[in-house]
């Protein structure tokens, strides 16, 4: 998977404005570091080879599965 | 029986009490609610209280065991629920101040099978906004204090219930995990909490955080009360999407056959990287503990478990982004400003990242299943710390600096991102006398092996049945 770029303010601006924030710039700049933050978590994942993998949830098939 | 000590009692033995007659169903509510009364100014367990409702269904108990005769282990035990368990009648604010208001007009399914079964909620307990959080801290309710010390963080997000069961208030609560909800704060109040295998326990009427990872689990004083809870909870809903259709089984069976040859695997990485020293001192000692029982106990290396955290992390934030995201957005101020940032940052996660967080939940899910092949069950600590100060931020863990939030959920979030049952119990204290927590985790639906190993350790220890100085 290409490198996800850092998130810049002002992409992180454009994309509040599309999700509908309010533009109440002292929030905003509080969300900033947190919106950050969970983009390096998706950059840890973009490392993952996921190929051919379809996304799981959580359901696990009981007939799959011993009992007990 | 002086009141007090019903309070001190498990569910199995006051369900002994009540069947025999040496005590009443009016008598347990009476020692409890007077006990609530005592220590609440103190611990804050509780959001709603319920003490009409709860005599109310005390006396009407009474009554029915007398007319119709004593139906199972849960006739006339109160149970305390954490505060987002839909209560017809009763408010569920789910720790919000936006559902401040909010009475439900049906029950959970939760509280429909407690019902059925003859126990009575005895109030709606303390919770972390939504849920989102693994502290007990809560900005329009106050802070859940933990009762062994009254200046410490209970843990969460189900902090009401570990208050509340580990200070006699009530002998058994239902949680719901999501990170760790059940087992952070079982561990950090020195109580048993179970997270079973994702789909076992109906979620309706549950206030949802994260669709594809939220559960719902007992927290209680022993194991054997767990795996009473469990019979009472397991079965298919169909009003719940994730409930899976199983044999009704019996949780209490075997439970007691010890651990003779059981294969437990510790894993060598990813959880140690951020330990507490007394934390682990704890840990290895029960594993000793176990090897004394007759388990085998080996190192194994496991897939990375700290990918699977991420995972859990970006999945769990996308998902209560879209779940809560017209209140962020039009009523924003009425959040907790951290909860509120941290919904919001789920809006901000592409659908690809999110889909991509799947895959590798799913890839990595296969890959420690397949670990799972070589041992019975996997062992852990439940968190990294002992319970922080109320409003400690961060702690310095071998010089690392690490958020107290990664600390308390960086263990327990890996199974509930992957759905398998998981179990913690006290396994001993820090030297500054807070509880430690001893993860058990199991595969898909194994939870009466998870009990009967859980139950083997906790028979032959004492730790579950120390109680703090209230």
């Amino acid at each position: 998977m290409a490198e996800r770029p850092d998130l810049t303010y002002e992409v992180f601006i454009t994309m509040a404005k599309q999700q509908g924030f309010e533009m109440d710039m002292p929030h905003l700049e509080e969300l900033f570091p947190e919106v950050k933050t969970m983009v390096q978590r998706m950059k840890l994942l973009d490392h993952v080879d996921t190929v051919g993998i379809q996304p799981g949830s959580n359901s696990i098939p009981t007939d799959t599965v011993a009992m007990g | 029986m002086p009141n007090e000590d019903l309070t001190q009692l498990s569910v199995s033995q006051l369900g002994h009490s009540i069947e025999s007659g040496d005590v009443s169903p009016v008598d347990v509510a009476e020692a409890f609610l007077s006990r609530i009364n005592a220590l609440e100014p103190q611990l804050n367990a509780f959001i709603t209280r319920v003490d009409e409702y709860a005599m109310q269904a005390a006396r009407e108990t009474e009554k029915e065991i007398l007319r119709d005769g004593y139906k199972g282990p849960f006739h006339g035990i109160p149970i305390g629920l954490k505060d987002l368990f839909w209560t017809k009648g009763i408010r569920t604010t789910s720790g919000s101040a936006i559902d401040g208001a909010f009475v439900p007009t049906e029950d959970s399914a939760v509280a429909s099978r407690m019902k059925a079964a003859g126990a009575y909620f005895i109030g709606k307990l303390h919770m972390t906004e939504f849920a989102f959080d693994g502290t007990s801290l809560n900005l329009h309710y106050g802070p859940a204090r933990n009762p062994w010390d009254l200046t410490r963080m209970a843990g969460g997000s189900s902090s009401g219930p570990g208050v509340a069961v580990a200070s006699g208030q009530v002998p058994i609560a239902i949680g719901t995990d999501t990170g760790g909800s059940v087992r952070v704060p079982a561990a950090l109040c020195g109580i048993t909490g179970l997270k079973p295998t994702f789909g076992l326990i109906s979620r309706y009427g549950v206030t949802p955080l994260a669709w594809s990872m939220d559960h719902v689990g007992p927290m209680t004083r022993t194991v054997r009360d767990a795996a009473l809870a469990l019979n009472m909870l397991a079965g298919y809903d169909s009003r719940d999407p994730d409930s899976v259709k199983m044999q009704p089984q019996n949780y209490l069976e075997g439970m007691d056959r010890g651990i003779q040859k059981i294969r437990i695997g510790v894993p060598s990485d990813f959880i140690w990287d951020v330990m507490d020293s007394d934390v682990e001192k704890a840990f290895r000692a029960a594993m000793v503990h176990m090897e004394s029982l007759g388990s085998y106990i080996r190192e194994l290396s496991t897939p990375d478990l700290g990918l699977i955290n991420s995972a859990g992390s970006v999945v769990q934030t996308s998902e209560a982004g879209i779940i809560y995201r017209s209140r962020v957005l039009n009523k924003g101020q009425h959040f907790d400003p951290v909860i509120r940032r941290r919904i919001e940052s789920g809006l901000f996660i592409p659908a690809e990242a999110y889909l991509h967080a799947q895959q590798v939940r799913a890839k990595l899910k296969g890959l420690l299943l397949e670990t799972l092949e070589e041992v019975d069950i996997l062992a852990t600590p439940t968190t990294a710390i002992a319970a922080p100060e109320i409003d400690q931020e961060r702690a310095v863990i071998h010089g690392q600096d690490v958020p107290i939030r990664e600390a308390l959920l960086r263990i327990t979030r890996v199974f509930s991102t992957v759905g398998l049952p998981a179990i913690s119990v006290p396994c001993g204290f820090t030297e500054g006398g807070l509880p430690v927590g001893l993860q058990l985790v199991g595969k898909p639906f194994s939870e009466s092996l998870l009990l009967r190993v859980a139950q083997a350790y906790q028979e032959s220890t004492d730790w579950h049945l120390r109680r703090p100085e209230m």
